[in-house]
């Protein structure tokens, strides 16, 4: 095994199936608390029954916690991100995170240790020489925690960044890229980098090798990738099924992290945020591409999708990991 | 083992001329078959002797495609003959017209390869399309002064929907890019460069200017005639540039290698697709189909590690 491969497998503990083969992961986002100790009581509330409804094995936020790039000081992050995931920890729920664009360009906005800090928290920050401070493996190992085999699936979470025009500085652009007339419908997004769809490639190549299979995986990151707006603008070829209220705001620049997928052949899914009127599912080459639904109350939203992603591995069909969204209110009474 | 000992590279390296400069002319989409068979020998001949090219770079397209090995050849002599007499160096890629006729790409390698001065290779096998490789042009003391990346973008995007089993059809009715239906640069391909670039840098502490080739445009390209004023654009375009159905994220790699200045493709065959400008800071030039008489085809010319476009 190269040892890029076993660093990037390594967790702070081990991710494992149920003892009937079977693990669910939930993902929710867009929390957008604003600074000043204001974020929204509900939510913590919205999180409790989440977790009465799904059961989940793994709590993933796909980004956004904040609106403004982090909150006024650590100490007051230190508080909200105790506040939103202590319902997780008392149940022993493993959680993790990937930055939103609100979440800052740098990882001042959240610092990685306020998350570590918490006992079930495995997020990462990922390899110094990939960009970001979000793009990690979580492995899931099967019930006896043997690893011989390999893990049962991956989920890959990347971090998306901020702005497009930040891409450009970062990589020293002589000018914007961000320019008035883009292919996509945009607010200047950015996406994945280039170096991070290379680390996915050459850790799947290296998977693929160590255990001489193809092992499934989910990638997770917070602005969806181009090829999300053809599912609303080709409803019937993507099979699409739920919401989409607001076009959907990729990167501006198309990095090529759909193309690596689908010609690895080992994800089937991307799953993203970042915009809250969406929780719109469609395939494209035989990929799901789907939003969350947004489930924070400090930014806007609509009560009919708030809530998040649900999906379930079988030892049945590993190939596919079958999902579905769940409303919050549909379980929670009195919820607004 | 140096990446030029490996099956990535041509095996006869070109040197700068003595003076530390290089000529390469590009030509595209001479699209030979029956009907300018006869005149492109001619043609071919005055815009080499009035450019003197170092290198002769043919981007696709040479021939309307071929249904068997002889007619093929006969077409070849046409545009290549006139090379060839004159002892100049040439390479080139495929595009979707060359294998349009019957013949395929990798049955046509042979005939290309034939001729003494022809530098195009296959490269390595486990990469998709015929002819991703790399030339390199080496200074005085014996290093690459710069290397030029030639890739096959193939032909339409079923190609690519069926080697990796998509169960849905990648050209979709409302495309974001492109209503046309053309493969182009695959992820493999761009994973090639990005660890041969690297390689590249380690073996020689540096990064190796290049430019790049290749037939079918990035999805970027169209980024330029959309903001012609801030891309600096030169040049003229019909509102519609053909790019790859699907994005195989060359762009972005060469935006974060900093090594390729350029990025040149053709394709499209209308006269007025015809334009270079910089995003990025990366050259995206789309060349229009040779004619006679006309200025549709490129020039660049190397000096101190920076690519001038002539043309």
């Amino acid at each position: 095994m190269t040892q890029r491969l076993r660093d990037a497998m390594k967790t702070r503990y081990q991710l494992r199936l149920r003892e009937d083969g079977s693990f669910r992961t939930l993902f929710t986002s867009d929390y957008h608390a604003p600074r000043g100790r204001r974020w929204d009581p509900e939510l913590k509330k919205d999180i409790h029954t989440l977790l009465d409804v799904c059961d989940p094995d793994l709590f993933f936020i796909i980004g956004d916690l904040t609106d403004s790039g982090g909150l006024d000081s650590v100490e007051m992050l230190e508080e909200y991100v105790s506040d939103i995931t202590e319902e997780i920890e008392k149940r022993q729920i493993a959680w993790a995170h990937v930055p939103g664009n609100h979440d800052g360009a740098t990882e001042e906005g959240l610092p990685l240790s306020v998350f570590q800090a918490h006992p079930h928290c495995l997020s990462e920050r990922g390899p110094a020489e990939v960009s970001g401070y979000g793009t990690y493996m979580l492995p899931v190992w099967p019930h006896d925690g043997h690893t011989e085999d390999g893990p049962a699936f991956v989920i890959w979470a990347m971090d998306a960044h901020s702005g497009c025009n930040r891409y450009g500085m970062d990589f020293q652009s002589p000018a914007p890229l961000v320019l008035p007339n883009m292919p996509v419908r945009f607010n200047g997004s950015d996406s994945v980098h280039f170096n991070q769809v290379a680390w996915y490639w050459d850790l799947s190549v290296e998977l693929e090798k160590e255990y001489g299979r193809k092992i499934p995986g989910i990638i997770v990151m917070h602005s969806p990738v181009q090829e999300f707006c053809l599912v609303g603008m080709n409803p019937t070829d993507t099979e699409m099924d739920g919401i989409m209220l607001e076009s959907p705001g990729p990167g501006a620049v198309n990095t090529g992290l759909f193309a690596a997928a689908y010609e690895r052949g080992d994800v089937k899914t991307i799953v993203s945020g970042h915009d809250h009127l969406n929780n719109y599912s469609g395939k494209y080459m035989g990929i799901l591409l789907t939003e969350d639904g947004s489930l924070g109350r400090n930014g806007y939203g609509i009560d009919e999708i708030r809530g998040g992603r649900l999906f379930t591995y079988s030892a049945e069909k590993p190939d596919e990991i079958p999902s579905r969204h769940v409303v919050v209110r549909d379980y929670r009474e009195g919820a607004r | 083992m140096s990446v030029f000992d490996r099956k990535e590279t041509a095996a006869r390296p070109l040197k700068l001329r003595s003076d530390g400069g290089f000529r390469i002319l590009e030509i595209h989409g001479t699209e030979i078959c029956e009907a300018n068979i006869d005149t492109i020998p001619g043609q071919i001949g005055r815009l080499l002797d009035s450019v003197k090219p170092d290198l002769v770079y043919l981007t696709g397209d040479m021939t309307a495609g071929a249904s068997n090995v002889s007619e093929l050849e006969k077409r070849l002599d046409a545009l290549i003959g006139p090379i060839e007499e004159r002892n100049l160096e040439w390479t080139h890629i495929f595009g979707d017209m060359d294998r349009r006729a019957g013949l395929a790409a990798e049955d046509q390698l042979a005939s290309y390869k034939k001729y003494p001065h022809c530098h195009s290779i296959a490269g390595p096998s486990e990469l998709d399309g015929c002819g991703n490789y790399i030339l390199p042009v080496l200074d005085s003391r014996g290093d690459p002064a710069f290397v030029l990346w030639g890739f096959d973008t193939g032909c339409e995007i079923g190609v690519y929907e069926e080697k990796y089993h998509s169960p849905h059809r990648a050209r979709l009715a409302s495309p974001i890019y492109t209503e046309h239906y053309m493969d182009g640069i695959h992820m493999n391909q761009t994973m090639w460069y990005w660890h041969l670039s690297q390689e590249l840098e380690a073996d020689y502490g540096r990064k190796i200017p290049g430019l790049m080739f290749f037939h079918t445009s990035t999805q970027e390209h169209t980024i330029i005639p959309m903001n012609e004023r801030l891309t600096g654009m030169r040049g003229s375009q019909d509102g519609q540039v053909v790019c790859s159905v699907v994005c195989g994220g060359m762009w972005s790699a060469v935006f974060e290698r900093k090594d390729v200045q350029g990025i040149y493709c053709g394709h499209t065959r209308r006269d007025k697709n015809n334009f270079v400008g910089s995003y990025g800071g990366i050259r995206l030039g789309l060349s229009p189909a040779f004619k006679d008489g006309e200025q549709y085809y490129r020039v660049f010319e190397f000096r101190d590690g920076i690519f001038s476009e002539l043309f």
